[in-house]
């Protein structure tokens, strides 16, 4: 990842963004990117100190010179050095001082310390030559690390690396992150929660017209704006770019005088798609599951007066906890009953929606549950306003209007 | 039923309503999470808040024990160590104590955790200051003591950690403890660090240091971190007293004509940057404003370049390097500590006099088979950067060679204190080795304001 420090960024009115590249200062970084992956390549075997300096030739123009430092990081991430085998460098130190020592201990006034003696004595005891041993002597240091082996990239996936992790390392700064973001199904969300709740980060969530705002920082920022949870912040950066679509909007401290700034970024899969457009089919769509594809075909051929709207919905409890039902069913009058498909993968997740009901979720949803997982139906009582679904084989999309239509007559509607 | 937890640093209290009233001012709602929130630093306060309203709580937030025993080994303590104790009792168990470097600042610790007899976290600026504390607690309370940091993870009721890791681990760490003790609490203020104070539950703070003052004047956030300073002692008042006395001696070395030259060269691009734009590098802001300016222009960068090679030059001047083997000759049958300002010209030093080296690269074993020579008389010399600069003890050392250093005075006071220790009637000296007519005469001149010279 690049750091902070290393990231260029544009500061226009008050805002910072990282802006693709023009088409020209592209070109510039390609060749950058050519000339460092060059200089590694051409090093391979020489120690870090060497690959260090012959990198420092590698010198850009002054406006391109942050963008070298971060190409260059990136690169040297993917190289791996190590120490060379030239016998144990502490042992040979511990003789050589240890015979220095003895010797100075051993002078008379006037008497003058020969390093060059000392050194010639331990190496034809060691049977080596006196340069061998000066270049033995620290040969574990980091500096004199080998460069193994150059990473396997071109200059042209150094540069895309480069201008992606970009946004990241902004966020190192963050103190808090506001994303508007869109799925066309509920993975990508449940991978995002998924993610916050991994990384111990919380969130305000509100309704939009097309998707959600999610409000995130970490526990502690209640009371100060802190960069503490910056790390957590750009580490939900990879599940965000799994969403079609996000709007991200952070309160940073950027600069080395850490202003408050606001940092702007988008992006997500139907970006990509759209840059990378190959006609037919977009993304989004590509994106639900076979297995609620079939489900949504029969729900609407049976529908009657339901609706059957495919758009993920997001139903929060603050403090207790947060799911995603895939489908809503809307009745004119009758209301909404949401669907969740928690198929069989894990029983865990159908014993937490059974406490979440438990603790008061005020959304009338059906857990759609295959048998396989064990669980049984009557776990969720008839008064409250959710309810288990146990299918065998596959959901028939009948039984789930008929259930909605159960939910929908008690009395606890939202 | 009002519970209170620990969560991340912080306390999660459950089960009152939005609007109770009488909770500490540091309590919020936490709208994300529909319970109040306090940072984990009022967690004495919120219990005692609770109790004046009589409010029971199930507390699930403490995870700190009462230790098995205290102290197996007691040392005889000296009469401003019990002063000093005293005075922290007599604050409830939190402030900060201000001793000399070599005063003994790690027994009023170990008096203090056998007073409190509760898990103890204490808190050191660098790897070899943990391994320290961890040789001596383990020698003082006969169990197993943890160590978190450089690449060690073992929590124990009494644990040693570093600034980083403390500010890393507190989220996870912070109920584990009811005693934080700050070694170096000079380090603690400052937004990032000051956090592992704040996400911590213990009720029960120590700081220990022999110069709270911070060259930004950020200290006086300890009174709120740790408490204030409740007992002092400065380096005149114990100097013969209870540490060796010391002499100094300032060296100036001359620079050859190429080498005055050239850094009269770099030196002119360097001054002539700084005027150019205003810079003022007296001010407090001098530093960074240089740093920032020269970061943004070609110009800059060349000025950088040459402020760095003119203090190279002032700093590694051969004549110098020379005046060193005279001195490690001169000192062969003593034990001397050379100092560098980095490790590149410490390198240099223990290549060309052939001296061990310690910095942080140096690996634990090799690291404590230097101290292990010096302390036995087997090595008369130990050069480091910085690893050594802070109450590390070197026992015995009686001198001191600072070949390069910067005009901190903190920095220069914990030097100083390495050759303090006082053994039988031996006279301790500081050498300081200047260039003369470089940047560096001012710089010895500015250490000599602080107290330790006068």
């Amino acid at each position: 990842m690049l750091t902070a420090d290393l990231v260029v960024a544009r500061r226009r009115k008050g805002e910072l963004a990282v802006p693709p590249l023009d088409p020209k200062a592209h070109a510039r970084a390609l060749i950058l990117a050519e000339e460092i992956l060059g200089v590694i390549t051409t090093f391979v075997g020489e120690s870090r100190a060497e690959v260090d300096e012959a990198l420092g030739a590698v010198e850009p123009e002054s406006r391109d010179r942050k963008m070298m430092l971060g190409l260059r990081k990136l690169a040297l991430d993917g190289c791996v050095f190590e120490a060379e085998a030239s016998g144990d460098p502490a042992e040979i130190r511990r003789q050589v001082f240890l015979a220095a020592a003895a010797a100075r201990r051993g002078h008379h006034d006037g008497d003058v310390f020969s390093r060059e003696e000392v050194l010639t004595q331990i190496a034809s005891e060691r049977g080596i030559t006196a340069l061998a041993l000066e270049s033995a002597l620290f040969a574990d240091l980091r500096s004199a690390h080998r460069l193994q082996g150059a990473p396997a990239i071109t200059a042209k996936m150094l540069l895309e690396q480069w201008e992606e992790s970009r946004a990241q390392a902004v966020l190192l700064r963050a103190v808090r992150v506001r994303v508007k973001v869109h799925n066309a199904s509920s993975a990508g969300y449940r991978l995002l929660f998924r993610k916050l709740k991994f990384l111990r980060l919380l969130c305000n969530i509100s309704r939009e017209d097309d998707g959600y705002t999610l409000t995130i920082d970490g526990p502690y920022s209640l009371f100060d704006a802190v960069t503490k949870y910056g790390l957590s912040l750009a580490l939900i950066v990879p599940a965000l770019r799994e969403c079609d679509r996000y709007e991200l909007e952070a309160d940073v401290r950027w600069g080395v005088s850490r202003d408050a700034i606001v940092f702007r970024h988008e992006g997500g899969t139907s970006e990509k798609s759209d840059k990378t457009k190959t006609g037919n089919e977009t993304k989004s769509k590509a994106r639900l599951p076979e297995e609620l594809e079939t489900l949504l075909e029969g729900l609407r051929a049976n529908a009657g007066e339901w609706t059957v709207d495919a758009s993920p919905k997001i139903v929060d409890l603050p403090g207790i906890g947060v799911c995603v039902p895939d489908l809503a069913l809307v009745h004119p009058k009758k209301g909404r009953v949401l669907v969740e498909v928690m198929g069989y993968w894990s029983r865990a997740a159908v014993w937490k929606r059974v406490e979440l009901v438990q603790q008061g979720l005020a959304e009338r949803v059906l857990f759609a549950v295959s048998e396989r997982l064990r669980v049984s139906e009557e776990v969720l009582g008839d008064e409250l306003p959710s309810a288990l679904y146990v299918y065998k084989g596959k959901m028939s999309a009948k039984v789930i209007l008929e259930r909605a239509d159960l939910l929908a007559s008690r009395k606890s509607a939202p | 039923m009002t519970v209170v937890s620990f969560v991340a640093g912080t306390i999660e209290l459950r089960g009152l309503p939005r609007e109770q009233v009488g909770l500490p001012e540091s309590c919020a709602w936490d709208e994300r999470t529909a319970c109040h929130r306090a940072p984990a630093m009022a967690y004495a306060d919120l219990l005692r808040a609770l109790h004046r309203q009589s409010i029971t709580c199930e507390d699930e937030a403490r995870r700190y024990v009462e230790l098995p025993h205290g102290a197996r080994v007691h040392r005889e303590p000296r009469e401003y160590q019990s002063a000093a104790l005293a005075a922290w009792r007599a604050a409830k168990g939190r402030g900060v104590v201000v001793l000399p470097t070599g005063a003994g600042k790690t027994q009023v610790a170990t008096m203090a955790i056998d007073d409190k007899k509760r898990s103890t976290l204490v808190v050191a600026p660098t790897l070899d200051l943990v391994r320290q504390w961890y040789d001596v607690l383990r020698s003082t309370f006969a169990m197993p003591i943890g160590i978190v940091g450089g690449g060690e993870h073992d929590v124990q009721p009494i644990t040693v950690t570093t600034y980083d890791s403390a500010y890393m681990h507190m989220e996870h760490l912070g109920a584990r403890f009811g005693l934080l003790v700050f070694d170096e609490a000079h380090h603690l203020p400052g937004a990032t660090y000051a956090l592992s104070a704040r996400l911590s539950i213990a009720p029960f703070r120590l700081g220990l240091t022999a110069t709270p003052e911070r060259q930004d004047g950020r200290e006086s956030e300890l009174d709120a971190l740790v408490g204030e300073v409740v007992y002092r002692r400065d380096i005149n008042e114990l100097a013969g007293e209870f540490l060796a006395e010391y002499e100094t001696e300032t060296i100036a070395v001359e620079l050859s004509p190429d080498e005055r030259a050239e850094y009269e060269a770099e030196r002119g691009t360097y001054r002539a940057f700084v005027q150019r734009n205003g810079i003022r590098m007296a001010s407090p802001t001098g530093w960074s404003d240089f740093i920032l300016l020269s970061s943004r222009s070609d110009d800059g960068r060349r000025a950088m370049r040459a402020y760095r090679r003119q203090r190279e030059l002032a700093f590694r001047a051969p004549a110098k390097l020379a005046y060193v083997e005279h001195l490690l000759h001169v000192h062969r049958h003593d034990r001397a500590l050379v100092f560098t300002q980095d490790n590149a010209t410490a390198y240099d030093v223990s290549r060309r006099f052939l001296v061990p080296v310690i910095t942080h690269q140096t690996k634990v074993r090799e690291r404590s088979e230097i101290l292990q020579g010096i302390a036995d008389g087997t090595y008369s010399a130990v050069v480091t950067s910085k690893v050594l600069n802070e109450g590390v003890d070197v026992p015995d050392a009686n001198v001191a060679i600072v070949l390069s250093g910067s005009g901190s005075v903190r920095e220069h006071v914990q030097r100083l204190g390495r050759v303090l220790r006082k053994k039988g009637d031996k006279r301790a000296v500081l050498y300081e080795l200047v260039t003369d007519g470089t940047g560096e005469t001012f710089t010895s001149e500015r250490r000599r304001e602080h107290v330790a010279y006068r």
